[in-house]
């Protein structure tokens, strides 16, 4: 691969405004103020379960549907809004449907200069060369999209929506088409390649781990507004309300109970997590307890949590456990999470400890 | 005309696709409008139905419908219909099963040689028997011209859908525990089954409309009355009533298939169809072979051979002029030209409001132009007629309703092809193209049109061959004065002139053969280029 020199990124800059958008469909209300901020030069992606509208506004901000309220503004420059529209030819947006959508009738080489202007095409000679070298694919020029893999057509769709040098690029679940194997070595050849050329890009995804590994910024989309937005870490280690706790990784939230800077859980004392969004209250409340946090040990020491083993699911990097507690904890069955292979048999009695901090909400909220 | 109508069956096959992303707000003003024009223009013939019987007052046509000879015409349609249908469907279907699903010997070349009969017209081939067989009328002769000339109806879809079947279905159907037998009964004949519905339903509307044939081998039905009635003795209200029992019989199947659909859809896996593995006919292969040979024998041999015969025997002498054998060709093919672009064009709004913006009116509105199958062409062109007279007066008997009369008979095979094609270029690649900075029009020289285009060419081709050799409603509406192939054909058997006719029907099959041979080629790419976007 030929890594174009990194760009230095200027993140104060913002390459897409998006100001309190509304779209409805007939009565169905699919965007109700969804405001975004995405630097230049970084991969923001849009996380939310299907039907939460993360489509839709991908297409408001190419310009292929119109808002009902609203702007979006590109580098500065309005776009849509106050009853100005500039259409999607004259965006600079570059965009990669979820199956690729590649011209059928054309080859890989002229669906990559599909946009590029004849002058410039003459100008720059071998640039289809580079870009599908770029991406892994030299060589392949001559073929039919037909002729290729799911993975290769998403390669070219990336480099077709690059050749116009874009001042953005949307990715519509570029990689849900692809299977397991596949998606995480196009996911990461997607990423490398948008880091080098400093590419400020938005994915639009389902799938929080693809969200989480990919993106220097999340913003969750729920009901048609921006749940919650942050850098990974941030959403992983402080969401807003258990739902949002739940909805960014396997999570236990039980019953515990807030004392000054402690927190007593059914697994023992944990110290509260300490960040602006914190609830400051005490009394009755819901921790926040990731299954990584969790140790199993087969002696009792009474400290912890004891329970039965209910199921073992080996992962390789990793073995992933859940258990029964014997006391109710107000959680469904507790998950488990331990490093490398721990074989213990369904039915053994064990005790889960917990190590690091918990994040808290009133008990009212979960 | 009825080779075209197989496609008819392939737009049966495909159910519309679930729109996915959102409905677009947009709505296309123009594109309904003209659309609804063209449903408009296609409601024509059916509207004519209704306005004569009433004119006609219910009381008049009830004492014409129950007259025994109006009975007697019913029961000869019927029940032809039902033993002709039948006897398709068994030929049709085994036929396909042979050439796709077994180890049969040149399977290929079967593969082209079955489909063949259905490019020579119905009438040549009621000719060809006669002029060998006087003895072929009646029941039992329109029952075997009629089977030999429309199993293919039944062959070209059920052949589609064996070919394009999972055999990953037999498969778990045999290591369920069925046997050989009950696997082709229950799964491989059961994946068939809209397809052999769909053939069955061209065959018997086909036989509903057929005139030429049925009048070469003096048998009679409702078509042939009609025909009679209106062209002969001048008799509209007879006409009119018998006209509205042959569309209602038509309707009614059309509704039966549309009943017998509901129960039971196949659905098919959008995996790559792998072929399956063939059944070995062993003994059985010289059986096939020598059926295969016999059907082909007697469906293409007999009316080939009788045209060649005449065209040798009948000499220098008695031939036409051959000036006149080429201005009818080129009359002929200019007009099937022209009715291939208009309904083409014709179909064009209605595929696109359809394909593109999928509601239950958009639905509606397509579902309500293919009403027109189910009324024969020479109900088309008596409708026609009336309107002419009464609105548009200069138009009666001239060349521009000639065209729209073959424009509205033959609109549902245009419109099966340019749908299929609109369906390859979804709205997706439009809206990645704009937004690498191409215009809409520069959009639609360069993405769309390259797309659509082969359908569009398909669609016409369809048509042109269906016009080539149309009879019946070129024979109420052809402007005086002036012959194509069919009705010059006509003419000369008429008078039992058969060398002079023979190098029309030559002709006609000759034309018709081009777009035949175009047409097959891309059905055959069809499913290929399904399966890979």
């Amino acid at each position: 691969m030929v890594r174009p020199a990194p760009v230095t990124r200027e993140s104060n800059v913002t390459g897409l405004e998006v100001d309190d958008l509304h779209k409805s469909f007939g009565t169905n209300a699919v965007l109700t103020g969804v405001s975004l901020e995405v630097p230049v030069g970084s991969l923001t992606a849009i996380l939310g379960p299907s039907g939460s509208g993360k489509t839709t506004l991908l297409r408001v901000v190419a310009g292929f549907e119109r808002a009902d309220r609203g702007s979006v503004a590109l580098g500065g420059r309005v776009v849509e809004g106050d009853g100005h529209v500039v259409p999607p030819e004259q965006r600079g947006i570059g965009y990669v449907p979820q199956e690729g959508s590649l011209f059928p009738h054309l080859t890989v080489a002229a669906n990559v200069s599909f946009g590029v202007s004849r002058a410039t095409r003459r100008r720059l000679g071998g640039n289809t060369g580079e870009l599908l070298e770029m991406v892994g694919l030299s060589g392949l020029g001559g073929r039919y999209p037909h002729q290729l893999s799911g993975g290769q057509q998403q390669r070219v769709a990336l480099a077709r929506a690059l050749a116009v040098r874009p001042a953005l690029v949307l990715l519509d679940e570029p990689f849900s088409s692809l299977d397991a194997g596949l998606r995480s070595s196009v996911r990461s050849d997607v990423q490398d390649v948008l880091r080098a050329g400093g590419i400020t890009a938005v994915l639009v995804t389902h799938d929080q781990d693809e969200a989480l590994s990919l993106a220097d910024q999340v913003a969750v989309i729920r009901d048609g507004t921006i749940g919650q937005r942050g850098t990974p870490q941030e959403l992983y280690d402080h969401p807003v309300d258990p739902d949002m706790a739940r909805f960014l990784g396997d999570a236990n939230l039980v019953a515990a109970t807030v004392e000054g800077d402690k927190v007593s859980t059914p697994f023992g004392p944990l110290a509260l997590r300490r960040d602006p969004l914190a609830w400051l209250g005490a009394g009755p409340a819901v921790a926040l307890v990731r299954p990584e946090q969790l140790l199993l040990s087969t002696a009792v020491s009474g400290a912890g949590l004891r329970a039965t083993v209910i199921r073992t699911q080996f992962h390789g990097h990793d073995t992933v456990i859940t258990v029964d507690p014997l006391a109710p904890t107000g959680a469904d069955p507790i998950t488990v999470r331990a490093e490398g292979d721990l074989v213990v048999a369904n039915g053994t009695e064990v005790e889960v400890t917990a190590d690091g901090t918990a994040v808290v909400w009133p008990a009212s909220v979960g | 005309m009825v080779v075209s109508a197989s496609a008819t069956t392939e737009m049966a096959l495909v159910e519309p696709a679930r729109p996915r992303a959102p409905a677009r707000r947009d709505r296309p003003l123009l594109l309904w409008l003209t659309a609804s024009a063209v449903a408009a223009l296609l409601a024509l013939p059916p509207v004519y139905v209704v306005v004569q019987a009433a004119q006609t007052g219910w009381s008049e046509i009830a004492s014409l419908v129950f007259r025994r000879f109006t009975l007697g015409l019913l029961w000869n349609t019927v029940r032809l219909s039902v033993c002709v249908t039948a006897a398709c469907a068994i030929i049709g279907t085994a036929a396909a099963w042979l050439v796709e699903k077994t180890d049969l010997p040149g399977r290929r070349l079967w593969a082209v040689v079955v489909v063949l009969p259905v490019a020579i017209p119905d009438f040549v081939i009621g000719f060809g028997w006669v002029s060998v067989a006087p003895g072929v009328h009646g029941f039992g002769g329109a029952m075997l011209v009629m089977t030999l000339a429309l199993y293919p109806l039944v062959y070209l879809p059920v052949a589609a859908s064996l070919r394009g079947a999972d055999p990953g279905q037999e498969e778990v159907a045999r290591s369920l525990g069925l046997s050989r037998m009950a696997t082709l009964r229950r799964v491989t004949l059961a994946q068939a089954r809209p397809a052999l519905l769909g053939g069955c339903v061209l065959v018997s509307l086909a036989l509903l409309a057929e005139y030429g044939a049925f009048e070469v081998l003096r048998y009679q039905t409702l078509t042939t009355e009609i025909f009679f009635e209106s062209q002969r003795s001048y008799n509209i209200p007879v006409a009119s009533s018998l006209a509205l029992i042959l569309v209602v019989v038509s309707f009614a199947v059309l509704g039966g298939d549309a009943l017998a659909r509901g129960r039971g859809r196949v659905t098919r896996s959008s995996a790559p169809v792998r072929a399956g593995r063939r059944h070995r006919l062993g003994r059985a292969t010289i059986p096939a072979l020598l059926g295969l040979f016999a059907l082909v024998g007697l469906a293409l041999g007999v009316p080939v051979g009788v045209v060649v015969y005449w065209l040798v025997e009948g000499g220098t002498t008695t031939l036409p002029a051959s000036s006149s054998i080429a201005g009818a060709s080129l009359l002929t093919a200019g007009y099937a030209a022209a009715a291939g672009a208009l309904a083409t064009l014709l179909a064009l709004p209605v595929a696109l409001l359809a394909v593109r913006h999928p509601r239950r009116s958009t639905a509606t509105l397509e579902r309500g132009t293919f009403v027109v199958q189910a009324v024969p062409g020479l109900i088309i062109a008596l409708a026609l007629v009336y309107f002419s007279i009464r609105a548009l007066r200069p138009l009666y008997q001239t060349t521009p309703l000639l065209i729209v009369g073959y424009a509205i008979m033959f609109f549902p095979l245009a419109l099966v092809a340019v749908r299929t094609s609109v369906a390859q270029a979804p709205l997706a690649l439009e809206d990645v193209a704009r937004s690498l900075g191409r215009r809409r029009l520069a959009v639609w020289w360069r993405v769309v049109l390259p797309l659509v285009g082969p359908g569009m060419a398909a669609a016409f081709c369809l048509v042109f061959l269906s016009t080539v050799t149309e009879l019946t409603l070129t024979l109420v509406l052809i402007p005086t004065g002036v012959q194509t192939l069919a009705t010059q054909f006509w003419a000369y058997t008429s008078n039992l002139s058969y060398a002079a006719a023979a190098p029309y029907a030559g002709m006609m099959i000759l034309i018709a053969a081009v777009p035949s041979y175009i047409l097959g080629r891309w059905f055959d790419r069809l499913p290929s280029r399904a399966s890979q976007t």
